[in-house]
């Protein structure tokens, strides 16, 4: 373990590791020393506990006070994770769970994170906050080694869903994002979200998807490989990564992990707002019998949302944000609607919705029955 | 075609009493794979396809048979070693599948591989073997049927969106979320019967065609329709699947839950 590690890094044994971290510190840290602290001291401070996705932590829609400071923690881990019946890879992940939790703060908070890389993980890790201004979205003041910790604070400046994801640097950048580590914030307006006419708005559910494309090697018979840990398959990886053809195209960091009896729920006349972070690679959900009646589809809530999309596009690194009101009962698919990647590569996951069918809006005037019979 | 729901139907009696099932120890070799004998008997039906009454879907009905004549089936899965002496021979067709564990059951297999297999034993044999229908299989699962009737299924019952809901439901049953790799015959036990690995993760091919008809007032069940493009598989529930379909993962529906796998055990005529 210490010698791939110390391969990896380019030194020759773990006594030289904390140096070559502090030197890389120096490198792209940006000289702040002039810079007089921010006094946020006056202001309340609260924190929060993180939850798994697809779900998030609770938080006030409209803010009921002025700013302050919302704290967080999250542990970096890097474990195997079942990616599908017959794949596995050596994950990396904020707080063990891809993609990485949603953190919640009101536009004019501060948002404070405790980022902690335990001494049982191989790599050196940071995160870069889209939401956030300079320093390579704090990813040049973040990184840890194992066995280090720190913290970052971010004013939380514009309102939206933004992704995060590590970024420790070269070729690390794009193989920690494959290996599961991205997440998102939402900064929500202190009044809350509003209507293409500027009404509130609220929603009674969030849905927050997590899009992850993965590149997992196969042996010689077709087989995925398994790897003891992330740096035994970082060449194969690579290789793979560069036919930009994925393996894989998942939400909640699995095939399935958001069907069968993990599926969402819901009943009719709940508002859900599905927010649908990638932090690599295009995607186009799709309600499959649903629509967005609201769309920030750049996921920023200081533009109006764009009304009825039947499809809307995420960019790569980004965030958006889709509030439909389920007006009927039943089952839906929540689809990448690139249907290759939704049904073959994984992109589905199933929202199981209760309540009362309404015939107005659909009904079987003639069930299927022969050709010509009428 | 017609079928009474009342009627009992009739065929010559075979020499088999009514004593019970038997079943014959593991083969050593393809041509002599265990089987389990039925007796003759009543047992439940619940007929496959889409059935419209006075132009409404329902539900078919709940049938009680009784059938005279026994009914000869493997007592376990066609395995990956039998299937192997048949693409050795040349009469199957190579479907990919890891053949290298001979003692586990045949999957990745198409209803037209499973056909092949079915003619090459039965040249290998000098009998008759076949795949079962629908209602034979569900002769034969006796409690592992998965009864799939949509629930509250009649007109005035019928909701969309609970069909929906309570077909997914019932798919997902006792499912985890994870395909899991295929098992050792025997794994999922044995049923009432004697057969064994019965809705388990693999399903199993029947002969049955996907149908649709109509149910009279009287009762009567007419089968209007037939597509024999797609076949009916029987496991944890019944699926339609396409005849060339080896892995049907992929072969579901927007809001499905597909078979795990798909395999097959046959018919002996007598």
């Amino acid at each position: 373990m210490i010698s791939r590690r110390a391969a990896l890094l380019g030194v020759a044994g773990m006594a030289a590791a904390p140096l070559l971290a502090k030197a890389a510190k120096a490198e792209s840290a940006p000289d702040m020393s002039m810079a007089a602290a921010a006094d946020v001291s006056h202001l309340p401070r609260i924190r929060h506990e993180l939850v798994a996705p697809p779900f998030v932590h609770a938080h006030e829609q409209v803010a009921t006070g002025g700013p302050r400071v919302v704290e967080f923690t999250m542990d970096i881990i890097e474990k195997e994770m079942q990616v599908a019946d017959d794949a596995w890879v050596q994950a990396m992940t904020f707080n063990g769970s891809v993609p990485g939790p949603m953190m919640v703060v009101h536009e004019g908070d501060y948002l404070e994170l405790t980022l902690r890389n335990p001494h049982t993980n191989m790599l050196e890790h940071n995160i870069d906050f889209h939401a956030a201004t300079g320093a390579l979205g704090g990813g040049a003041l973040t990184k840890v080694m194992p066995g280090e910790q720190t913290i970052l604070r971010f004013k939380a400046t514009r309102p939206g869903v933004f992704v995060y994801h590590c970024a420790p640097g070269g070729a690390m950048i794009p193989w920690h994002v494959v290996s599961g580590m991205s997440g998102a914030v939402m900064i929500l307006p202190r009044d809350g979200l509003k209507d293409h006419q500027g009404n509130p708005v609220r929603y009674d559910r969030v849905a927050y998807i997590g899009e992850n494309d993965f590149y997992i090697p196969r042996d010689d018979s077709g087989r995925y490989i398994r790897y003891p840990d992330a740096v035994s398959g970082y060449s194969d990886m690579m290789d793979k990564m560069n036919t930009l053809t994925p393996t894989h195209v998942v939400f909640n960091g699995a095939v399935g992990a958001l069907t069968g009896d993990r599926a969402l729920k819901a009943t009719v006349g709940e508002k859900v707002l599905f927010i649908h972070a990638q932090a690599n690679r295009d995607s186009r959900p799709h309600l499959i019998g649903g629509h967005g009646d609201l769309v920030w589809e750049a996921g920023k809530f200081n533009n109006p949302p764009a009304r009825d999309f039947e499809t809307w596009f995420i960019r790569g690194g980004s965030a958006g944000a889709a509030l439909y009101e389920f007006l009927q009962p039943g089952v839906y698919a929540y689809v990448n609607h690139n249907l290759i990647e939704a049904v073959n590569l994984g992109a589905t996951a199933h929202v199981v919705v209760e309540g009362d069918w309404n015939n107005d809006l659909m009904e079987q005037v003639m069930a299927p029955t022969a050709y010509g019979s009428f | 075609m017609k079928i009474l729901s009342t009627l009992l139907l009739t065929a010559a009696l075979g020499g088999v009493g009514m004593g019970g099932w038997q079943i014959a120890q593991p083969p050593a070799d393809a041509t002599a794979p265990p089987t389990v004998t039925l007796p003759a008997g009543v047992y439940n039906w619940r007929p496959s396809g889409d059935w419209l009454s006075n132009g409404r879907p329902v539900s078919p009905p709940l049938i009680r048979r009784a059938y005279d004549a026994p009914l000869e089936i493997m007592a376990y899965h066609v395995t990956r070693g039998a299937y192997a002496e048949c693409l050795n021979a040349g009469a199957c067709p190579d479907t990919d599948t890891d053949l290298s564990r001979a003692e586990l059951p045949m999957v990745g297999v198409s209803f037209l591989d499973a056909e092949a297999y079915a003619a090459w034993l039965s040249d290998a044999t000098g009998a008759t073997w076949r795949l079962p229908s629908d209602e034979e299989w569900q002769r034969a699962a006796a409690e592992r049927f998965v009864d799939d009737a949509v629930l509250g299924g009649d007109w005035e019952t019928y909701d969309p969106g609970k069909w929906l809901t309570d077909s997914y439901a019932r798919n997902i049953e006792n499912r985890d979320g994870w395909v899991h790799p295929v098992q050792p015959a025997g794994a999922y036990g044995v049923n009432s019967r004697g057969l064994h690995d019965l809705a388990g993760n693999v399903w199993e091919w029947t002969s049955t065609c996907q149908t649709a008809g109509e149910i009279a007032d009287d009762g009567t069940m007419e089968v209007t329709r037939e597509r024999c493009f797609v076949r009916v598989v029987a496991g944890q529930h019944r699926a339609m699947v396409l005849e060339f379909v080896r892995d049907a993962k992929s072969g579901g529906c927007g809001a499905g839950v597909p078979p795990d796998y798909l395999g097959f055990r046959l018919v002996r005529e007598s």
